[in-house]
């Protein structure tokens, strides 16, 4: 019974196997390569100087702009326009071959446009395949140029790379300048991520610290001294409302706000020693987190709100420890060197930017958290403060140069290091904006 | 009823095992062997050090040295290996494994390609090398083969910048087409590794090395059976993660 049925379905197996290794014989018959390494050099690109269709002369060289974001971000390398044979700003006068006899990979062009608002054109070409990548435009006030070209960087970039750019975004940062009478007078600043149009939000002969960004970029958080004694306030950066929201005896520091937005970390000693603890924003009800003689410091939001990163020297040495806010268990993060603090997580909750100190110096360095590898990714000394652009690709930092505080910035991958310009004085405590546009 | 299974069974195995075993002697069958070239990695370490004859030049299946020792070889290397060589310069198979050795067992990871590694391991040398051995051996196209899937592939490599975005693992296969000159005359995508970015990289890296000159040294026949039309497999390796 069983055999009668087992036979014909014998014979098909057998014909699958001998169809099966025709096929096989078929597809093997054609050599395939296989490349599992790259070298991974800056991709050349040409930015054309975009066309101004307006009065008078264009305000900004917005080519320039985008140039400059793209080199920054290390991945690109520009073509000189000295190099550049032609200045097209329409697809239909690019001569591909060109552009390949300079060795441009991709051709960016653009135009401008003046009216009620100014708009930007752009198109972008791969110069080896003779086609259109990507175009569009985007528009806006006159003064938010700068602003709009970002965006086109960001829009170029995500479609190179496959990841969103984060050129469209601001910075925060801390500048103290020395008068000559010898007091300290303290800023704190808004920039572009670029460092350009830096805006004073705050300012006073008191030290500001940690500033912070709501989640949604519209508020910050920082520290400042102004009542003489360390209080962490709140402030709107489109209506200008600002908040004191702690007033404790003792430290009062590291505000962060929670990926919802709902309620900020920090940093309390009103009960003793430096531990965390929770606020909520709109009951101000607080919550201790961590209770240990040791000092709790430096908190960070892991991006799912589950838990917090955090710097303790509760083993001894400072080191990075984690907090699940759920069962309140601890973690011991970091294990690599005497001394890894300030840790700041990336978006995809895998990289940790953070201080590490070797031979005696201080570097920013990246934990990888799922292969508990970490990579030093600056060679000078007193590098703090690192804090990781949204799109998780660049890191930037506090250094000093020349015995002055300035900003540095290096991507992630350790490929490119750039200085942020820095218009006076010491310049501290970088954090960088979630993404403003989306 | 486990005794039929068993009697019922048993054949079928047994059938299925002589399938397997026919399936593997025709795969073998020297005849059409240097089809299933899998032209990876020339252990770069070890060739720089003694780069004299054709035969160090002969791809190794993988270039990952992972721990595990006896990783099958692609079969077509594999009758070439075992054969003897009539070299004007014979250098004692061993020497070159056994420089390599120790290297895999320190190393784990895959050794990343510095630029002058790359320059190190010049065309100039791999050209000569090729002529040496296309001039030695008339029977041999499958070494000719091998190593000129090696220069390829090196080109490719030395022009490969991956995006940001590209993790390793992510496999990208693209259909090359070229002219007897070795120009490239056809890129396509067969199978997408799923971002587009990565693919564009992928085939940025083949049109920007644009013309495999090596290739123009086969014989017609060479060339139309294995470089007129081919593939390239994209799988990094040596990413961060």
């Amino acid at each position: 019974m069983h055999r009668r049925i087992k036979q014909p379905a014998l014979y098909a197996l057998r014909f699958f196997i001998v169809l099966l290794s025709l096929l096989s014989g078929l597809s093997h018959a054609q050599l395939r390569i296989e490349v599992n390494q790259g070298v991974d050099n800056p991709t050349p690109i040409a930015v054309v100087p975009f066309a101004w269709q307006g009065g008078g002369t264009i305000p900004e060289d917005i080519a320039q702009i985008l140039e400059s974001d793209l080199v920054r971000s290390g991945q690109f390398a520009p073509v000189s326009r000295r190099d550049m044979l032609s200045y097209p700003s329409r697809g239909s006068d690019i001569y591909f071959r060109d552009w390949r006899a300079i060795n441009s990979d991709y051709v960016l062009i653009g135009r401008v446009f003046e009216g009620p608002e100014i708009r930007i054109e752009y198109q972008l070409f791969d110069t080896t395949r003779q086609i259109e990548i990507t175009a569009g435009s985007f528009s806006g006030a006159a003064q938010e140029i700068r602003m709009l070209s970002h965006r086109v960087a960001d829009a170029i970039y995500e479609k190179l790379t496959g990841i969103p750019g984060a050129f469209a975004t601001r910075l925060l940062y801390v500048s103290v300048t020395r008068n000559p009478t010898g007091k300290d007078f303290y800023r704190l600043v808004l920039s572009d991520s670029d460092g350009a149009r830096p805006i004073v939000l705050f300012e006073g002969r008191d030290p500001i610290l940690s500033p912070s960004w709501s989640p949604d970029g519209n508020e910050i958080a920082y520290v400042s001294f102004e009542t003489s004694r360390p209080a962490i306030y709140r402030q709107n950066l489109r209506t200008g409302a600002r908040e004191q929201l702690t007033n404790f005896k003792g430290l009062n520091n590291s505000p962060v706000w929670s990926p919802d937005g709902n309620s900020m970390a920090m940093v309390l000693s009103k009960d003793g020693n430096p531990d965390l603890y929770l606020m909520n924003l709109a009951s101000r009800e607080l919550t201790r987190l961590t209770r240990h003689y040791a000092i709790d410091t430096e908190p960070t939001w892991m991006p799912d709100g589950k838990a917090l990163l955090f710097t303790s020297d509760r083993g001894g040495r400072p080191q990075i420890y984690r907090y699940e806010l759920l069962t309140g268990k601890i973690t011991r993060v970091t294990f690599e060197g005497t001394y890894n603090a300030r840790a700041r997580v990336a978006q995809d909750g895998r990289n940790v930017a953070l201080v590490h100190q070797s031979g005696g110096q201080y570097h920013i360095a990246v934990h990888d958290l799922v292969t508990r590898k970490l990579t030093v990714l600056t060679a000078t000394s007193l590098d703090e403060s690192p804090s990781i652009a949204p799109n998780g690709s660049v890191v930037v930092y506090a250094t000093k140069r020349d015995s002055v505080g300035i900003l540095s910035a290096v991507a992630v991958d350790g490929g490119v290091r750039f200085s942020l310009p820095a218009r006076d004085g010491n310049v501290q405590e970088p954090a960088w904006s979630p993404y403003i546009y989306q | 009823m486990l005794d039929r299974m068993t009697y019922l069974g048993l054949p079928v195995l047994v059938t299925l095992g002589l399938h397997v075993l026919l399936l593997m002697l025709i795969m073998r069958l020297p005849s059409d062997s240097p089809r299933t070239v899998v032209a990876a990695a020339p252990k770069l370490v070890a060739i720089q050090a003694t780069l004299v004859s054709a035969q160090n030049l002969k791809p190794k299946p993988k270039s990952t040295p992972k721990p595990v020792a006896a990783k099958p070889k692609p079969l077509a290397t594999k009758p070439l290996a075992t054969k003897p060589k009539p070299s004007s310069k014979p250098i004692p198979k061993s020497e070159p494994k056994a420089a390599e050795a120790p290297k895999v067992t320190a190393k784990p990871e895959v050794p990343a390609l510095t630029e002058e590694q790359l320059a190190a391991f010049t065309r100039a040398e791999m050209a000569q090398a090729l002529q040496t051995e296309a001039a030695s051996e008339a029977g041999e196209q499958g070494t000719v083969t091998d190593t000129i899937a090696a220069l390829i592939r090196l080109s490719v490599i030395s022009r490969w910048t991956r995006p940001p975005s590209a993790r390793n693992g992510m496999v990208a296969i693209l259909a090359i087409q070229l002219v007897p000159t070795g120009d490239v005359v056809g890129v396509s995508v067969e199978r997408s590794s799923g971002n587009v970015a990565f693919d564009s990289s992928a085939i940025n890296a083949v049109q920007n090395a644009g013309r495999f000159p090596e290739v123009s040294q086969l014989k017609s026949a060479e060339f139309e059976r294995d470089f007129r039309r081919f593939q390239i497999i994209f799988r990094p390796e040596d990413l961060r993660y």
